[in-house]
């Protein structure tokens, strides 16, 4: 039986087919279970419960004080929850010793020692997660500041800050990384070179965890999207779903009749003023079973796609109302 | 999860070897400007009062003599040893450092003692640098007299003392910088407001004496006896390094680490 389970990268899909197939269950890589804090009377995070699976990237959005950074850090145990637990692989991360190369984070950049160099701040995470000297030439040229490395951080842009805490979270190639508002103050070439590290990342069967206000970044390269506010998720679910769970465009050579024929099918269906159907609430291939048992021609049918920034404001209005 | 997950998860539970945490944290104090410059100038500072203290010494000088003399004048080592302390204790936490070491090495306490272990190890270290430097220029200086290689080993009879009274400074500074997680108000405390203890001799001579540093410092060091016995002394030495170090602690254990 086990045989027919697809080997794919351990995501959503594995885990539907599991629980599809009967199997239980497996701990995802780190799970978020029921987690509460507070600071003062401030409610910061409200019952969250999320668990992320190896080889996908969950991007999470949320207002500023969402709740997201909190979240991100109590994944280190930099910020502990008031009620509920963390687990990296099924074990609570306060049971850890040592996270060299199970958790890699990057929080503010700005709160980087500013009277070190990047080279000092990158041997000396070295020498503390035992990570061969080699290592953080590597990091350094991948993130393009090999030339810079000697310099005091506090002389560096806020990007080459950026670039550094993101070569400090990948320094020892963790198997969940935590990158909190990566793309903050970094070029577009950066942010281009950001996202091929995180893909290839959760390529390799990593699990990446990215919070961003940039959307349209997010959108590339998340696998899933979770939106929070005021310290709850309000929105989870994969990123194709999200974009492509909206209508479908239909051009076709008498729009009128199949509009007619889809309205009597129940589907709601409107014309736009190029032409175009839109139709919601159907598959495609139901629009194309009611044209052929029509004999009505179609020149093209697509999925209309919809921006993550939409969908973000749609869940904030909806978690409003909530 | 595969094997390797598996074996990764059991690994990482054993806490961040000690002597990591400690080699780490010291080449954290070297990449510490601020730390490294302290450190230079109080050798300085106290090599150069070592010396007029000693030259001020007729032309036949005896070891014990230099002793006192080198005690007295190394006040000038011995003076910014709090101030390291508390820059030790502080910075990592106004830095980021904190949250870097602790986003790889969890145990809070651990990273803590190691902390404080590698400073001391740090200030002793600097006191033998600065008994060595002392040492040669005091013999180098009293070279001339009749008995001066013998005196200059006076200096070497100073030096326990010294390096007692540093430990204690660097101690109390450290737990006050770690505690406060600021540098401003434990330099108040440690430097200011100790000034003021001799005020409340008037009203409160017993109060005065449990939360006389200097005096515990001193009785510690062996420099002067303890006129009313153990007591103050250990009253202030809990009172100056105890209590801040368990506040320290509790504060570490308790709150978010940015």
């Amino acid at each position: 039986m086990a045989g027919a389970l697809p080997i794919g990268t351990g995501g959503q899909v594995d885990r539907q087919t599991r629980h599809r197939f009967g199997f239980p269950s497996v701990p995802g890589m780190l799970n978020f279970e029921d987690v509460s804090k507070s600071f003062g009377s401030t409610r910061a995070l409200e019952q969250v419960t999320l668990r992320l699976e190896p080889g996908t990237v969950v991007g999470l959005v949320g207002h500023n004080g969402a709740g997201k950074s909190t979240l991100m850090r109590m994944a280190v145990g930099l910020t502990r929850p008031d009620r509920g637990r963390v687990t990296v692989g099924g074990v609570a991360v306060g049971q850890f010793g040592n996270l060299a190369g199970l958790v890699g984070a990057s929080f503010d950049a700005s709160t980087l020692p500013g009277g070190w160099s990047a080279l000092t701040a990158l041997q000396a995470t070295a020498a503390l997660s035992g990570i061969p000297a080699e290592r953080v030439r590597e990091v350094l040229a991948m993130v393009g500041m090999t030339g810079a490395a000697k310099r005091r951080t506090k002389t560096y842009s806020m990007g080459m800050r950026q670039r550094l805490a993101i070569a400090l979270a990948l320094l020892a190639l963790p198997r969940v990384l935590i990158l909190d508002e990566p793309t903050n103050a970094l070029d577009p070439t950066a942010c281009h070179d950001l996202r091929t590290w995180i893909r290839k990342h959760a390529e390799a069967g990593n699990t990446v965890l990215v919070s961003s206000h940039n959307l349209p970044e997010l959108e590339q390269v998340a696998d899933r999207v979770v939106v929070m506010q005021r310290g709850r998720i309000v929105r989870d679910a994969t990123t194709s779903d999200l974009l492509t769970g909206g209508a479908s465009l239909v051009r076709a050579e008498r729009p009128d009749l199949l509009r007619d024929q889809l309205l009597r099918a129940g589907h709601h269906t409107e014309l736009l003023d190029d032409g175009v159907l839109r139709v919601t609430g159907t598959t495609s291939t139901e629009i194309g079973r009611v044209a052929a048992s029509h004999r009505l021609v179609l020149s093209e049918l697509s999925t209309e796609r919809r921006q993550l920034s939409e969908i973000y404001q749609l869940a904030i209005m909806e978690g409003t109302r909530v | 999860m595969t094997t390797d997950d598996k074996q990764l998860l059991e690994g990482r539970r054993a806490p961040m070897p000690f002597t990591r945490l400690l080699r780490v944290q010291l080449r954290a104090w070297r990449g510490q400007r601020g730390m490294v410059w302290l450190t230079g100038l109080a050798v300085l500072v106290g090599v150069v009062a070592a010396m007029f203290g000693v030259s001020s010494l007729d032309d036949n000088p005896t070891a014990p003599l230099v002793e006192e003399r080198f005690g007295a004048a190394s006040v000038g080592f011995t003076l910014l040893w709090q101030a390291v302390g508390v820059l030790a204790g502080a910075a990592p936490f106004r830095s980021g450092w904190a949250g870097m070491v602790l986003s790889v090495a969890p145990r809070r306490l651990r990273w803590l003692a190691a902390s404080y272990v590698s400073m001391i190890g740090w200030a002793a270290g600097t006191t033998l640098v600065f008994g060595t430097l002392g040492w040669a220029a005091v013999t180098a200086f009293l070279a001339g007299g009749s008995d001066g290689s013998g005196a200059g080993l006076g200096v070497l009879g100073a030096l326990p003392a010294v390096t007692v009274k540093v430990l204690i400074d660097v101690t109390v500074g450290f737990a006050l910088g770690s505690a406060a997680r600021s540098v401003a108000i434990p330099l108040m405390a440690g430097y200011v407001a100790t000034s003021f203890v001799p005020l409340l001799d008037g009203p409160t001579k017993g109060l005065s004496r449990l939360i006389d540093l200097d005096s515990a410092t001193e009785a510690a060091a062996g420099v002067h006896t303890a006129p009313y016995g153990l007591g103050p002394v250990i009253a202030a030495l809990v009172l100056w390094a105890v209590v801040p170090a368990a506040i320290a602690a509790v504060r570490l254990q308790r709150s978010d680490v940015r």
